[in-house]
């Protein structure tokens, strides 16, 4: 299927947001509050850099959130007031061996 | 033709006005009320916190509607989850105009509960 100028497949950004998560979080890691911070910095500093590079007219939103697992549940939930013909949202979760995370990214139309 | 005076050159707004801007303080006040509201004395239970953090989205969306932000496109995200001393991040990063689109998040905690709310608006240029 091809593309025009101004469209994206949301399924590649979820897939880039995927990719990063997996080579910033390895399975080894384990929650140090003090590093938390730079792992989240980098899986969205990556996914924007490649949304960048698509160089499509749309605006990014990408939030990050990195938990222990203790077995504590949580739940996450969005709404969205935007043009639905144009605007969408992906999110992809990655679980680790000691770490839980979500990633979501909103992109809109410009 | 010429065009009459009256009518300038053209009725495309590229900025928004200064009174029509997203102001963080006023979204997070919103949020603020809206989570105390909500989650005053619960306590986290898996089959009910979806729907809660759906609700909370939703007021919060339609509270932030009534104040004057026209031309903005909102998102509202919610997370929701069960406080047991663990330890957790919450962040966010965009590619957008910094000069129109801004964000506003607050959160909340008490007893087994934890909540957490980012809204971002959006200028639609």
């Amino acid at each position: 299927m091809s593309l025009e100028d101004d469209e994206i497949l949301i399924d590649e950004l979820g897939t880039i947001a995927k990719n990063a998560m997996e080579n910033v979080i390895t399975q080894d890691l384990y929650f140090q509050p003090e590093r938390v911070n730079s792992w989240c910095q980098q899986v969205m500093d990556q996914c924007l850099k490649e949304f960048n590079k698509m160089n499509k007219p749309f605006k990014y939103i990408v939030t990050c959130f990195i938990m222990q697992r203790t077995g504590a549940g949580f739940q996450s939930g969005s709404t969205c007031f935007w043009d639905t013909k144009t605007d969408g949202l992906i999110s992809v979760t990655g679980e680790f061996a000691n770490l839980n995370c979500l990633v979501t990214i909103y992109a809109v139309h410009v | 033709m010429a065009v009459p005076p009256e009518y300038g050159i053209s009725a495309h707004r590229t900025e928004p006005k200064e009174e029509e801007k997203f102001y963080p303080a006023q979204v997070k006040r919103i949020v603020n009320d809206v989570l105390q509201d909500k989650l005053e004395g619960k306590s986290y239970d898996n089959a009910t916190a979806q729907q809660l953090a759906l609700e909370i989205s939703n007021i919060v969306k339609i509270r932030c509607k009534n104040l004057r932000m026209p031309r903005y496109k909102l998102i509202v995200q919610t997370f929701i989850g069960e406080n047991m001393g663990q330890g957790l991040r919450v962040a966010s990063k965009c590619l957008w105009n910094a000069k129109f689109d801004n964000y506003a998040s607050h959160s909340y905690q008490s007893g087994n509960i934890f909540a957490v709310v980012i809204v971002f608006g959006s200028y639609y240029e």
